[in-house]
């Protein structure tokens, strides 16, 4: 045991630094806790984020108020159908300099740190297509040519599960990029009261910067320096295996309900995200909590349902929810006696 | 050094294995309890008393030999026991990862936890067991208060009766023997059986019912046999008798005479019989002639000397029969060996009568067996066509002719070109001109769509290829609120 866990002063560190983030995002989108705790963890695990809800609810002014918050560069692209993928990357311009004519690549708004795709599933296919190696790479090529994204760097998108007429749906590869699928829900009474005495014509409270480039480096930091015990590990890896249903752990009640399961991308985003999730439970530590918590959100949009579990009502959500429920996290139980 | 969190996880490991032997065992004792049970009583059935004794207890070894091995396979590593412990002392993974790193300023929280982990261990919970084990003990000792039974081969109360048994046994073989039913090697065999179960009761050594019962077995099977066998000859006798007694004295004679003398006449052996045994054939003969053209009632009188044919000029006349025979029979193996020599035949034939050219079965030579090659007369063989048969061999040697294939007649046939499947462009109908893409099968590809004549929601859906089992959600979802 050469290496060390987290000490307690590291730990309160990240968990204060993380707590920030989040309780500054509270203050903007009131009575969503567990929306804004997931996209806290989110960012804490550099991952991306889809956001999806009704019309008005907040998931703009949620990811704005992340850029204020992280004080990083912003930007806002409007997915339109007739968006191009240059229109989001960026592409070379003919410029002349010295006399000479030639190219020079003129960054689009993709090169951000923090970029709002607003209704992401209006642009056509091929415009999503151009997100994919911003987001896995992190680096976009146009004409052959590289060209780094900021670090750190989010995608925060944003897409509206009603009118759809005349949009895209994400393909699988697109969204197999996103760390969480949220859905924003609907506030409740008491809630929409204090957002209407509150409110003044729609605007959000100004929120002041509440962490540095560097505190948001520390931030990872100890996010990566979460410890990920192996008996966790090897639960998301039965999660994930179980969601196949060609898998032998697949359990019965899943069996038949799914046509293909999660990716090993998903499990590497559910260690990342349990890793972020402890650390906003102040734990040096992954435990089997912090993955059921980061589960749904990061298995749900990842697999894809048979047409059984539609005509049976289910939900994808709903799907990983019984996974959960199915799956031990010991793996190996114990003898009556000595449960 | 070993930590708190170690020993508890140690600790809890050894219950657990304590508790899955102790589960294995005690299922194992339960089933060889009952497997003793079983096997107890259904010797008992089969005249078998074992009674239960205390080395029996050393066949608990194998249950727990068993419960050894199934608790080490059964058992958990040892991070998931580390896990099971996290949850036990509310680590919430502390537990599970100091195990894997050195928990550094965490370690005061990590042996905290340990200790509440360690009090609230499960206890081995082995009254199951012990009271498993207490209950199969006394089932099998049970086993030893039900009445003692006579086990097979040991003396019982019953030995008088055996005795009895065995007299009357004894009696019945020597009644069997007199009657010549057995051989004498098998009574013999027998009455040493009978002598040598008297002398173990003698010696008052066990004898069982099953010894006796193979010896009186054996016994009534030879007096079955005889009695089958004496059935039949009795049959045999009165039918013969019925016979005989519907004909008067000198036609039983007459029957008798003629069918000896009419059977050395078929037979061309007449010539070369000593004169006086010749005669008194040919006297027969002639007699039984006469008697068939005069009727059964014109024959009287004896029609052989009694002197003229005692014992030895029978066995003359026997004697020569068989060499008759013999000669006839080495010639057939002669022809069927090398070429036919028609004219030696001939002569034989000649000199010694037709013989075999009568239809039906040919008589075989006295003490030889008939050969098929011996079954076609001369012409048969001659003349290439296949030997005639007999009631008791068949229809003989026939060959087999191939006709050979029918031949098809195909004059009558011709080659016709078949016209081409399309159709002639002077015969097409124009049915009208679009820029739609031209539907196959219209009807079918139409069949999905939502039709306004059917008029029920859902009801093209529930034609489309649906499984069954989906039909109904189908037909729900459509009639419902769409949700």
């Amino acid at each position: 045991m050469t290496e060390t866990l987290l000490d307690k002063a590291q730990v309160a560190r990240g968990h204060e630094l993380l707590a920030r983030l989040r309780d500054g995002m509270a203050s903007v989108v009131l009575g969503q806790p567990q929306l804004v705790d997931l996209t806290a963890i989110a960012l804490a695990a550099r991952g991306h984020v889809l956001l999806e809800g009704l019309p008005g609810l907040g998931k703009t002014e949620l990811v704005k108020a992340l850029s204020r918050l992280l004080g990083l560069s912003f930007r806002r692209i409007q997915f339109t159908p007739d968006l191009l993928p240059t229109d989001v990357t960026g592409g070379p311009v003919l410029e002349e300099v010295d006399g000479r004519r030639r190219f020079v690549f003129q960054p689009g708004p993709l090169f951000a740190h923090c970029v709002l795709a607003d209704e992401i599933n209006r642009a056509s296919p091929k415009t999503q297509a151009a997100m994919l190696e911003a987001m896995q790479e992190r680096s976009v090529t146009v004409l052959g040519e590289s060209s780094p994204l900021p670090d750190p760097f989010f995608v925060l998108a944003t897409q509206n599960p009603i009118e759809l007429e005349g949009t895209y749906p994400l393909p699988e590869a697109q969204l197999d990029r996103f760390l969480f699928k949220l859905e924003v829900p609907g506030v409740a009474e008491d809630v929409l009261t204090q957002i209407v005495r509150e409110r003044r014509r729609g605007a959000a409270p100004d929120v002041a910067r509440a962490m540095s480039e560097g505190e948001l480096h520390e931030l990872f930091a100890a996010v990566d320096g979460v410890f990920l015990p192996e008996a966790v590990a090897r639960y998301i890896a039965r999660l994930v295996a179980a969601t196949h249903a060609g898998s032998p752990s697949c359990p019965e009640v899943i069996r038949g309900r799914v046509r293909h399961g999660a990716s090993p991308r998903a499990a590497i985003g559910i260690a990342e995200a349990a890793r972020a999730a402890a650390l906003l439970a102040q734990r040096p530590n992954v435990d089997f909590s912090d993955v059921q918590a980061v589960a749904i959100p990061a298995i749900a949009h990842r697999i894809v349902l048979d047409h059984a579990a539609r005509l049976d009502g289910m939900t994808a959500r709903d799907v990983v929810a019984q996974l959960l429920e199915a799956i031990d996290p010991m793996g190996v139980g114990l003898p009556e006696g000595a449960r | 050094m070993r930590t708190v969190l170690d020993s508890t996880i140690l600790r809890f490991r050894r219950r657990v294995l304590l508790q899955h032997a102790l589960r294995s065992f005690q299922s194992a004792t339960l089933v060889l309890a009952g497997i003793t049970v079983f096997a107890v009583i259904a010797l008992r059935l089969f005249d078998v008393a074992v009674v239960p004794g205390p080395l029996w207890l050393s066949a608990l070894v194998l249950p727990l030999a068993l419960g050894v091995v199934m608790a080490f396979r059964a058992t958990p590593r040892p991070a998931a026991f580390a896990a099971h412990v996290d949850r036990r002392g509310e680590g919430m993974g502390l537990l599970l990862a100091s195990l894997e790193r050195d928990p550094g300023s965490w370690g005061e929280d990590v042996e905290r936890r340990a200790q509440v982990a360690d009090k609230a261990l499960p206890r081995v919970r082995g009254g199951a067991a012990a009271l498993t084990v207490f209950s199969s003990a006394v089932a099998v000792g049970l086993l030893g208060l039900l009445p003692e039974i006579e086990p097979s081969g040991a003396p019982r109360a019953g030995a008088p009766a055996i005795a009895q048994a065995l007299e009357a046994a004894r009696e019945e073989l020597a009644l069997v023997k007199e009657l010549e039913i057995l051989d004498e090697q098998e009574a013999a065999a027998l009455e040493q059986r009978i002598e040598a179960l008297d002398q173990r009761l003698v010696d008052q050594e066990a004898v069982g019912w099953a010894d006796l019962d193979s010896l009186v077995d054996a016994i009534r099977e030879a007096n079955e046999d005889a009695a089958r066998g004496h059935e039949s000859v009795r049959a045999r006798s009165a039918e013969l008798a019925t016979k005989l007694a519907s004909q008067g004295a000198d036609e039983r004679d007459r029957w008798l005479q003629q069918g000896l003398a009419a059977r050395a006449q078929d037979l061309g052996m007449l010539e070369g019989l000593p004169p006086d045994v010749r005669a008194a054939l040919e006297s027969l003969a002639r007699r039984g002639g006469a008697a068939d053209g005069e009727g059964a009632g014109a024959a009287s009188g004896s029609a052989i000397d009694p002197a003229s044919l005692d014992a030895e000029r029978l066995r003359e006349l026997a004697r020569s029969l068989a060499d008759r025979g013999k000669a006839r029979l080495d010639h057939a193996r002669q022809q069927v060996a090398g070429r036919v020599d028609t004219r030696a035949l001939q002569q034989l034939l000649d000199q010694q009568g037709e013989g075999l050219g009568g239809s039906g079965d040919p008589m075989p030579a006295v003490g030889e067996d008939w050969n098929p090659a011996e079954g076609g007369s001369d012409d048969d063989a001659g003349s290439g066509m296949p030997g005639r048969g007999g009631v008791s061999r068949g229809r003989g040697d026939a060959t087999l002719d191939h006709l050979g294939a029918t031949e098809i007649d195909l004059t009558g046939m011709r080659a016709e070109q078949l016209p081409d499947g399309r159709v002639p462009p002077d015969q097409w109908d124009l049915a009208g001109i679009g820029r739609a893409e031209p539907e196959v099968a219209p009807e079918r590809s139409r069949s999905g769509a939502p039709s306004a004549a059917s008029g029920v929601p859902g009801a093209a859906s529930g034609r489309r290829d649906l499984a069954p089992r989906h039909r109904a959600a189908v037909r729900r979802f459509f009639e419902g609120d769409g949700r």
